[in-house]
């Protein structure tokens, strides 16, 4: 469906995407997390030819380049803001880019969106707006959907609404690439999750396997935990900092246990720790942010 | 291009844009009709068609464009189209169609005007500026108003692009409008000697509204109407031309 191969983008001189590759199949729901700035939506947009880049990006094998976008045919998007013309009317918003109309009367239905779909967009509230965003990105029976941050607005009923049409979609073939700082949201929905930092990929996983990372980390504390950051960096173990102590690795602490008895430094608790999917995207990103840290000093 | 014209016209028909700028433009025919008389030379020039024209399309011209990146709208048009240069046409299209309808609305509102405002007198078939019937020559001044629409419309693109800022580009247009045939006149007249250059100066082009329906204009201008009807279209494709690889450069 969808394959994303060693990009670079850049925007002036500065790098923003850094040698990113990806597949999205059919059917699967593939979420594109990161921090602010991460290069998520500069990836989105690049997918749909906005943006000069190298490297490649084919939808259905058919490659896309910032001036060939016919492949993007089969492609619905929302990106940033929903793009609606506030003079028209919902109904003539989708009616802009719709080829059947049966399809656009079904999502209207589907979305919840009758009693106000003939009155203009620019009296609409904001989860209102987002709506028709969604909509207009799932028109016309797509191969594949983009989503940037699409619970953006929404009220719960609204955002257990889209969560099953998304599901509904995925199970009918449509890929889906979806960027949500609602991880919680976005867990519930993705089979696979790509995690971006600073334009660089950091992982790209199905969902199954990303959750065993929660069971992989211990918690760990020590009389002396200065020394214990000198001790663990100078043997290059893995390790992030939290308020009161570390994170590491399960398979290290044997090693660990070991190197603080021989610096007779007394442990005051190792205790394994059961992550959250948030958390483990904190953990993550702070130790890539440890590992950049420790190259600068380097 | 012919979705992408179709889209454009369907966009056009619902904004409010059009339905004022239309109504601005009958009331500025109005109040030019109450304010000078319907004398010859002012049913002739349609009411100052040519000055007001000019003004609504370089509002209209600039907001067309301008409202896509404020609505976020122009990320799916781009990324639906392969050609932007067909995004570009379509628009440019569009509101130069909106400048033929104005001028139909033009000949109706000066029809009429006349009728309210002096009746019978001065028939429509009678000579002025020697050569022409009064008809004629109201015509030929909406034929050159409609040329200077082109290179109103192209020259607004080009601006937007470039200021990025709907605001100053109507500011511009007003000046234009207002003050660019005198402006144009001082700069031919600071260099007497390079007239024959100085002459073919963008704002110069203003007198194509006026020129091919009375030849005292020409001797403002200093051009033929041959000459001024080819240059305002280069001038125009020369703006097209910026304007299009600017908005093809400019980041969505």
């Amino acid at each position: 469906m969808l394959t994303v191969k060693q990009i670079d983008v850049y925007i002036g001189r500065k790098q923003i995407i850094k040698q990113v590759s990806f597949q999205v199949k059919p059917g699967e729901i593939v979420g594109l997390v990161g921090p602010n700035g991460a290069g998520k939506t500069t990836i989105m947009k690049t997918i749909l030819g906005l943006t000069k880049f190298n490297g490649k990006i084919t939808v259905n094998q058919q490659a896309i380049t910032e001036n060939h976008h016919a492949p993007l045919a089969k492609v619905g998007a929302l990106i940033e803001h929903p793009a609606i013309y506030p003079f028209l009317t919902g109904l003539q918003n989708l009616q802009l880019y719709s080829q059947d109309p049966t399809d656009m009367r079904q999502l209207v239905t589907l979305l919840q969106m009758d009693a106000y779909i003939n009155t203009k967009a620019k009296g609409y509230s904001l989860g209102m707006k987002q709506k028709l965003g969604i909509a207009i990105a799932l028109l016309n029976q797509p191969d594949l959907v983009i989503l940037d941050e699409p619970m953006n607005g929404l009220d719960v009923e609204a955002t257990i609404s889209i969560r099953k049409i998304i599901k509904q979609y995925a199970e009918r073939g449509t890929a889906f690439l979806i960027s949500s700082h609602v991880l919680s949201e976005l867990q519930k929905v993705m089979t696979q999750v790509i995690l971006i930092n600073h334009g660089s990929m950091i992982v790209n996983q199905n969902v199954a396997a990303f959750n065993q990372r929660a069971q992989k980390q211990y918690q760990l504390n020590t009389v002396a935990n200065a020394a214990t950051t000198k001790l663990l960096q100078a043997h290059q173990l893995t390790f992030s900092k939290t308020k009161t102590g570390f994170l590491v690795p399960r398979e290290e602490i044997f090693a660990i246990q070991d190197l603080l008895a021989a610096q007779q430094i007394h442990l005051k608790m190792l205790a394994p720790v059961q992550l959250n999917f948030e958390q483990i995207i904190v953990d993550l990103l702070e130790r890539q942010r440890g590992r950049e840290h420790e190259k600068t000093l380097s | 291009m012919k979705k992408r014209l179709a889209e454009e016209i369907f966009k056009f028909r619902h904004q409010p844009v059009a339905l004022y700028g239309t109504l601005a433009f009958v009331i500025l025919l109005i109040y030019t009709g109450l304010n000078e008389g319907a004398t010859p030379q002012m049913l002739a020039l349609g009411f100052g068609t040519n000055q007001w024209l000019a003004l609504v399309l370089f509002a209209l011209s600039s907001s067309i464009f301008a409202m896509e990146y404020q609505h976020g709208t122009i990320l799916m048009l781009v990324y639906k189209s392969s050609s932007r240069l067909s995004l570009y046409l379509a628009k440019f299209l569009v509101v130069f169609l909106y400048s033929v309808l104005l001028a139909g609305v033009s000949l109706v509102v000066t029809f009429g005007l006349k009728i309210i405002l002096i009746g019978g007198k001065y028939s429509w078939v009678m000579p002025i500026n020697g050569h022409q019937s009064l008809l004629t020559a109201l015509l030929l001044n909406l034929a050159g108003t409609l040329i200077y629409g082109l290179f109103i419309i192209s020259l607004a693109f080009m601006l937007l692009m470039l200021v990025k800022l709907n605001v100053a580009v109507v500011g511009i247009g007003f000046a234009i409008g207002f003050i660019g045939t005198s402006l144009s006149r001082a700069f031919i007249g600071a260099f007497p000697q390079l007239s024959g250059i100085a002459k073919w100066n963008p704002l110069n082009m203003i007198f194509v509204s006026q020129q091919l329906a009375d030849p005292k204009y020409a001797r403002l201008s200093l051009l033929s109407n041959s000459q001024i009807i080819l240059a305002t279209i280069l001038y125009a494709l020369l703006f097209m031309v910026i304007g299009f690889n600017l908005f093809k450069r400019r980041r969505v």
